[in-house]
């Protein structure tokens, strides 16, 4: 007993001697923050609500440039802040922004999953309101950029910008090289798989489709929207898309993981193993956050990036889990014939159709 | 016209946010349940368990084509149609395999009846990461944490055990006849930053793949296959094909020996003469360099000096299990890794390179970026006794 209460001492000691308290309104209880040594923040909250609501605002505290980036790349407003040569870009967002329905999208991810982002942006919010307060004491980023972070809203959480999408460049590369070697030539030169015979897969080009339109650059806007962010010095005169292609091959030769998981079986421990690196871009801040949620009815701890509420890659008390990229091919380009009495009408199933033009950013 | 059809303009297309629904599982069956909502990216989940199970999961959202592969554009007069999405549950998985272990590296491991096949992808990572880490697990030893640290780290190219025995009975101008003899001689196959083989080995390869590349890839499809997948880099140089040149053996030797001179004539001018200094990882050839993307506008030297880190040296290149890409700067590869024995939540080790906060400012921006590269991790406490006992910094927030 005379351990226990000397060990509980300590402890109060030890907190007391490091904590720093911070007023955030919009938290129903008190939530205690441990910051490791390693940087690794485990967050003790009372419920679910400030649960998310301090990963949001411990995640903003430590990469908000990084979140900021984020914002501006979600919401197509980066020209804003660094001119004209990021125009194509936020027309590209805009063009391919989510307009389904944000509130089937909101309530996709978890059985609450629209409070935990609403809870999850607060946060952010509450620390970029704090920000907001003392200009002198944000990132260097900032100052350079001579700029301010910007509120969040649930649209930027669930924003697509930076996925790992699929294969359209594919798409227009493999059907120039059918065209230029032909579709069996074309396999043999390539390694698609798994088959059941030389024949696969199928890459004839439709009629419509052999001729030379496929050399022309077809996919300005996608491109322009999904190149990584850079800030060159104005004597720079590397266009936005330049580089486009080469970035594309290296991320499709290098983004990649591995995974792998044991049973008890073959194990020291006799319990079953897990292990997970997936490769990215290397860069400073990292792609990732470490971070552990604790509150009534979760107990987690793993990374994932830091703009987005949970943890994608870790454990909790049951089990761990991983990923690794599986190839799906969920993009397809499409070539119609215009009607050339009315360039806003389409042939489809043999009849006109008609182009609806959606007005504004809506 | 052209259109776009994207399957993440689907609800549920937020990448990697249905692990929301991951993080409370409590079984195998519960995990899986939560996959089924992962729609971006296609991902192989896999999930171990304190009970003693594991089990694997392929998601992703994957628009059934009945007619075609989805390789190659097609024309949207409705006859090219997405027939639905394949449910999740349907995408490959396996769970409690009697082999004892799932090893997933974007390989494919889908078989070739799979149905709805149009509806996955086509084009996979070489297994070469994947069967090194299988070989490894399938060692008979009973396996650690240690050894899976290790095996993250590993830099072993299966490739390279393909290619170098090829040397063996070709002969080569008296100026390169050692330096071949030691890479005939070198069996680790270890891509480590202080070999001196390894740089040897990989200047060859690469110079492999561009003369095999050239040759084989007419000029004009050039500029759209600018590589050759290495599978069938090693493929045609165990079994030349014809179309490498009317006799296809000689031609194929004439490359091994000619790609093997000029890489050591590549590393003389790289490295300079001295060949003990040759050693893989080091500035002037495999390393890594973080610069930050403002860096170029920085002009006060100190925070310059303060927000980019490196060089470091590096191994590996991009077919190693450490997949490090194959630039002389390796910007790319695993910046977070975790390891995890269910046995003890508190063993867990994980690392983030370089650190945890993006403010230059705070110690966490850069200090874990020597541990990172020398293969290190930090342990990753779940109890809050150990927690506590590791904080520097305690916040308390209030309503």
């Amino acid at each position: 007993m005379k351990n226990f209460i000397k060990t509980l001492l300590i402890s109060a000691i030890s907190i007391s001697a490091f904590a720093q308290t911070i007023n955030i309104k919009i938290l129903q209880q008190p939530v205690e923050v441990y910051k490791d040594k390693w940087g690794v923040s485990h967050i003790y909250a009372q419920n679910e609500h400030d649960l998310f609501v301090t990963q949001g605002y411990v995640a903003a505290s430590d990469r908000l440039f990084q979140l900021e980036m984020w914002r501006r790349q979600a919401t197509g407003t980066v020209a804003e802040l660094l001119g004209e040569r990021e125009l194509q870009r936020d027309i590209g967002t805009r063009l391919f922004k989510f307009r389904g329905n944000l509130t089937a999208e909101l309530q996709h991810y978890h059985p609450r999953s629209k409070q935990i982002i609403e809870a999850f942006v607060a946060g952010i919010n509450a620390y970029i309101a704090e920000a907001r307060q003392k200009p002198e004491d944000l990132p260097f980023e900032f100052k350079l950029l001579n700029t301010l972070p910007d509120f969040w809203t649930a649209e930027v959480v669930i924003s697509r910008h930076q996925g790992l999408l699929s294969n359209i460049e594919d798409e227009i590369n493999n059907a120039r090289l059918v065209k230029i070697l032909g579709a069996d030539k074309m396999r043999e030169l390539s390694w698609f798989h798994p088959k059941n015979s030389d024949n696969e897969p199928n890459l004839e080009l439709d009629k419509m489709l052999d001729n030379d339109v496929l050399f022309e650059h077809i996919l300005e806007y996608y491109e322009a929207f999904r190149a990584p962010l850079k800030f060159p010095k104005p004597d720079n005169k590397v266009g936005l898309l330049d580089d486009f292609q080469d970035w594309y091959k290296d991320e499709k030769d290098n983004v990649g993981s591995n995974n792998w998981i044991v049973s008890g079986k073959l194990t020291e421990s006799g319990y079953p193993m897990l292990a997970n690196d997936p490769h990215r871009a290397q860069s400073t801040p990292s792609l990732r956050y470490w971070v552990h949620l604790h509150a009534p009815n979760w107990n987690v701890i793993g990374g994932g990036e830091p703009t987005l509420p949970g943890v994608s890659i870790g454990h909790n008390e049951y089990g761990a889990w991983g990923l690794t990229i599986f190839e799906t091919d969920n993009e397809d380009l499409y070539v119609y014939e215009t009607n050339p009495k009315n360039p806003n009408q389409y042939k489809y199933k043999g009849v006109w159709e008609t182009i609806k033009v959606i007005i504004g950013y809506g | 016209m052209y259109a776009v059809r994207a399957g993440w303009q689907e609800v549920g297309c937020a990448p990697y946010l249905a692990s929301l629904r991951m993080n409370q599982a409590k079984s195998w069956e519960e995990f899986r349940k939560a996959c089924t909502f992962s729609r971006i990216p296609g991902e192989n989940m896999i999930w171990a368990d304190k009970k003693g199970h594991i089990g694997w999961q392929a998601v992703g959202i994957s628009p059934i084509r009945k007619n075609w592969s989805g390789l190659v554009p097609v024309p949207g007069d409705g006859r090219y149609e997405w027939g639905g999405y394949l449910p999740i549950e349907l995408l490959p998985n396996k769970f409690d395999p009697v082999e004892g272990f799932v090893v997933t590296a974007n390989n494919n491991l889908t078989p070739n009846n799979f149905p709805n096949r149009n509806a996955i992808g086509w084009r996979w990572a070489h297994p070469v990461r994947a069967n090194r880490i299988e070989e490894v697990l399938s060692s008979g030893k009973k396996h650690t944490l240690e050894e899976f640290a290790l095996l993250q780290s590993d830099y072993v190219s299966l490739t390279a055990r393909v290619l170098v025995p090829m040397l063996k009975r070709l002969p080569i101008d008296e100026k390169y006849r050692i330096l071949k003899s030691k890479l005939k001689n070198w069996d680790t196959f270890e891509l480590s930053p202080e070999s001196t083989n390894a740089t040897v080995y990989v200047e060859w390869e690469s110079l492999l793949q561009k003369a095999v590349h050239k040759l084989a890839v007419p000029e004009k499809a050039q500029k759209y296959m600018k590589t050759i997948p290495t599978k069938r880099l090693t493929d045609w140089l165990v079994t030349p094909p014809p179309f490498l040149g009317a006799n296809p053996l000689l031609i194929r030797d004439s490359i091994l020996i000619a790609c093997f001179k000029q890489a050591v004539d590549n590393i003389t001018v790289r490295l300079g003469k001295d060949e003990n200094q040759w050693q893989y990882g080091q500035a002037n050839n495999k390393h890594i360099k973080l610069t930050h993307a403002l860096s170029d506008w920085v002009t006060d030297p100190t925070l310059k000096a303060k927000i980019n880190l490196g060089p470091i040296p590096r191994g590996g290149y991009g077919e190693t299990v450490n997949n490090s890409s194959n630039n002389l700067n390796q910007t790319h590869g695993a910046s977070f890794k975790i390891i995890v024995d269910t046995e003890n939540w508190d063993r867990t080790l994980g690392i983030n390179n370089p650190g945890q906060s993006g403010d230059p400012r705070s110690e966490h921006y850069g200090d874990l970026f020597n541990l990172w590269g020398t293969g290190g991790y930090f342990p990753v406490y779940f109890t809050k006794s150990k927690i506590v006992a590791v904080s520097e910094k305690v916040l308390v927030l209030k309503p």
